[in-house]
């Protein structure tokens, strides 16, 4: 048994793609034993996700895939079928906890949904991760992550006042959904320890998303405003890149410090907050040969250095590459016997003494004999028989 | 029969500021632990006296700081209380909470938690089974451990603004302090996570959440790709990859809009049936997902013309219909009256004693069980200091007020102009 806040809990995982695999993940790296279970053939749609070495498709070698299931154990199981939905029945009697980020019709159509599944285990805590809900008018709506940042109001916010609003580049509401369930099912799961009593938790992404708001609510219902794009202030490009400053009343001597400027001090047009706004673009016409002429982390390591609150926008190749993350062994190199040794990012805390647990991701079906013979007690026989006819 | 509440009997000092502490905090308490929000009189939350003007209907009132609308927000469920821990009295104070209390949760600088003393192995030794969670911009070491930021620099260093900007324009990111709020989520699950540990084995533990390791943590797929072929992703826009059409629509109202995303050739061909152009389904320059991605500019000019006559609510439930991803951009005004939302029922009511009844964000869970409560208030500062410095620590009135004369105890701010950093 490994270590791990989560030692000792098991978990069947039925997940697939970003939100549902990065909750599970999580509770891999504290120690539970997370067993995912994958369509037989193709396995998780992420399996067909970039990147790839080489630009290589393989299905034991998506980037993504191997990421977001690290310290996985892996089985296949058709749960059309009613040998499939046995099997999953004899792994959900013994286990703590279920996720699952398919459509909310699919567990129902599979006959598996919650009030199947707790008939057979009243104790478990079933976690369900979707586009936006178990219930509700759009709860049968496709969504890429597009659709969610549109509906969840975070594209309106985003780009410039003067054309179409801008999505964030990355995948926001999936990874908040991952963290949601994570935190959720830990609230059921302490609950269902102490008083033997599960139940069934419902996270929506696009909740998730207009829960994360950081004013724009507040200031709608207070004042009526409504939170619209505008210009970011401080955004200078330099040598290699961009760099930000938050700039505070009392950070501004320090500004003029670093720029070797330090006449602008107290030039009126630059006194305060209102007037440096009002005279924006002098001010950044000022700023910008300084900056043009130093490299992004020269600029954040020497405003840091005198208190500015300044950041760069780091690349992949910036974070690689980064100080603090190498003193912080955040990059951890993992093996797999596909796709080599690899480094891959790291565990997004630490607990204390305990370790965070960073095993691979499993190969398809690569824990069908542990799991359905060893823990299950099926025969060797009786799994050629399954595979034979499909199941696994 | 009052609804089972999941983290029942849990006791949480919050020294949480701003938005990533108090939202594990406000997580915690709105699943039922008992949380004390711990502010100064010299240094409250800063919200509280920095509320940009939020307050209900933007008036003040007497005592602003008991209604700025981003800490009635985000405060909701938690007890008040004031102590100044820069004190020796009031450290000795503190220490006395903590021997009583499960966890702690700051997210100082680390020089404050060095100032005001509240490094792990100091708390371990007054109660070694308290849990204490970290919420810091770059961790608890190394060589960046005192760097200074905010919201929008941390976006930066974490590595989401590079990816994010039109294609055509210097990347652009607008701020959303979105590691704040990925700290938050993840930092109450780890709570409870150390708890089950702790009931295991006795012992506290020190959660060190670095909230710019985080941020990298939700790009770890973009991060692969440096990994395995030294690749440095550039911002798209509102472009995919490999899907077209993907893209942000005009409607017939100003400055509204609604995004399209077609994925495969029979969402294709539902949505040339729709627009009324099911001439365009097998036209050479759409027909298939290649062509699409090679014409994509003409592809975003026919679409563009169909959306501009129409809202966005009618183009997204007609496109819907048929099973093809739009979504309306909403409004924060259009979001709080959004269908969904209502129904879902995601903005609870708070009655706050000096502010009004408002409706707040809710949190993104839903229990079928367990409901998370909206019984309490945003507390007003210092509210609770007779409960828990007379019920829960047992003082007399007399030491309490001793504390109030002293100045380590209060119901008013001292401070008024504070600095964020």
């Amino acid at each position: 048994m490994s270590e791990g806040a989560l030692a000792g809990i098991t978990v069947i995982d039925l997940t697939h793609h970003i939100a549902g695999p990065y909750c599970t993940k999580l509770m891999a790296g504290m120690g539970a034993e997370v067993i995912k279970i994958e369509r037989p053939g193709s396995g998780d749609p992420a399996r067909s996700m970039r990147p790839f070495p080489g630009d290589v498709p393989d299905s034991e070698k998506s980037g993504a895939f191997l990421y977001l299931n690290t310290g996985k154990k892996g089985i296949t199981l058709d749960l059309k079928t009613a040998s499939g939905v046995s099997i999953l029945g004899k792994l959900v009697k013994d286990a703590d906890v279920l996720v699952e980020n398919f459509h909310p019709r699919v567990m129902p159509g599979l006959r598996i949904d919650y009030q199947a599944l707790s008939q057979i285990n009243p104790t478990l805590v079933m976690t369900s991760i979707s586009n936006f809900g178990q219930t509700g008018p759009y709860r049968d709506y496709r969504a890429e992550e597009m659709t969610i940042m549109a509906m969840g109001g975070f594209m309106y916010l985003g780009g410039s006042p003067e054309r179409e609003p801008l999505r964030l580049g990355f995948a926001a509401s999936q990874y908040m959904g991952g963290l949601a369930g994570f935190t959720a099912t830990m609230a059921a799961l302490h609950h269902a320890e102490q008083t033997g009593a599960g139940q069934h938790v419902d996270v929506s992404l696009m909740e998730c998303l207009a829960a994360s708001h950081f004013q724009a609510i507040e200031q709608y219902v207070h004042t009526g405003v409504v939170q619209n794009r505008n210009r970011t202030m401080f955004v200078f490009p330099c040598q290699d890149g961009v760099v930000q400053l938050g700039m505070q009343p009392h950070h501004w001597p320090k500004l003029t410090q670093m720029l070797g400027m330090p006449e602008l001090t107290d030039d009126p047009r630059f006194s305060n907050t209102m007037a440096r706004r009002e005279h924006a673009d002098e001010l950044e016409s000022l700023i910008l040969p300084w900056m043009l002429q130093h490299t992004m982390v020269e600029v954040y390591n020497t405003g840091q250095a005198l208190g500015l609150p300044i950041g760069y926008a780091a690349t992949s190749k910036d974070l690689y590459e980064s100080a603090q993350y190498r003193a912080r062994g955040y990059f951890v190199d993992i093996d797999h016997p596909r796709a080599g040794t690899l480094s891959y990012p790291g565990a997004p805390l630490r607990m204390g003494e305990l370790p965070w647990q960073h095993g691979r991701a499993p190969l398809l079906g690569e824990h069908n004999e542990e799991i359905l013979c060893g823990k299950l007690g099926y025969s060797r026989e009786d799994l050629i028989r399954l595979r034979d006819r499909g199941v696994i | 029969m009052t609804p089972e509440l999941a983290l029942d009997g849990i006791r949480i000092l919050d020294l949480g500021m701003f938005w990533a502490g108090p939202y594990a905090g406000g997580i915690l308490a709105d699943l039922g632990a008992e949380v004390i929000k711990v502010e100064s009189c010299r240094r409250p939350d800063p919200l509280r006296i920095q509320a940009r003007g939020l307050y209900p209907h933007g008036d003040p009132g007497e005592r602003s700081w008991n209604r700025s609308g981003m800490i009635n927000d985000r405060n909701r469920n938690k007890y008040g209380i004031t102590l100044d821990l820069s004190v020796p009295h009031g450290k000795e104070v503190f220490r006395r909470l903590v021997k009583v209390s499960d966890v702690v949760v700051e997210n100082f600088s680390r020089r404050v938690v060095r100032n005001l003393e509240l490094e792990y192995p100091i708390l371990s030794q007054v109660n070694p089974a308290i849990i204490l969670l970290s919420l810091s911009s770059q961790g608890i070491d190394g060589p960046e451990k005192d760097n200074v930021s905010f919201g929008p620099t941390l976006e930066q260093i974490g590595g989401l603004a590079a990816l994010t900007g039109y294609p055509d324009e210097m990347s652009s990111f607008a701020s959303y302090a979105y590691p704040d709020a990925l700290a938050g989520m993840l930092g109450a699950g780890s709570v409870i996570a150390a708890l089950r540990h702790r009931r295991l084995t006795g012992k506290g533990t020190h959660i060190d959440l670095s909230q710019r390791e985080l941020t990298s943590c939700i790009i770890g797929e973009t991060l692969m790709d440096y990994a395995m072929n030294q690749r440095v992703h550039e911002p798209l826009g509102n472009r995919d990859a490999s899907m077209a059409p993907c893209g942000c629509y005009p409607c017939r109202a100003d400055d509204e809009w609604v995004t399209i995303a077609v994925g495969s050739d029979r969402e294709w061909a539902s949505l040339c049936r729709v627009m009324g152009r099911a001439d365009l389904i097998n036209d050479n320059r759409f027909a298939n997902v290649l062509s699409r991605w090679e014409n994509q500019d003409e592809l975003d000019t026919i679409i563009s013309d169909w959306t501009r006559d129409q809202d966005h609510y009618q183009v997204m439930t007609s496109l819907q219909e048929v099973g093809v991803a739009a979504g309306a951009v909403l409004t924060v005004a259009e979001l709080m009256d959004d269908p969904q939302m209502k129904e879902r029922d995601f903005f609870p009511v708070q009655t706050h004693p000096e502010a009004g009844a408002f409706p707040c964000k809710g949190k993104p869970m839903w229990f079928s069980r367990t409901p998370l409560r909206n019984d309490m208030p945003a507390p007003c500062l210092g509210e609770h200091n007779s409960f828990v410095y007379g019920t829960l620590l047992g003082m007399t009135d007399q030491e309490i007020h001793d504390l109030e004369e002293e100045g380590v105890i209060g119901t008013m701010p001292t401070a008024t102009d504070l600095q964020f950093t």
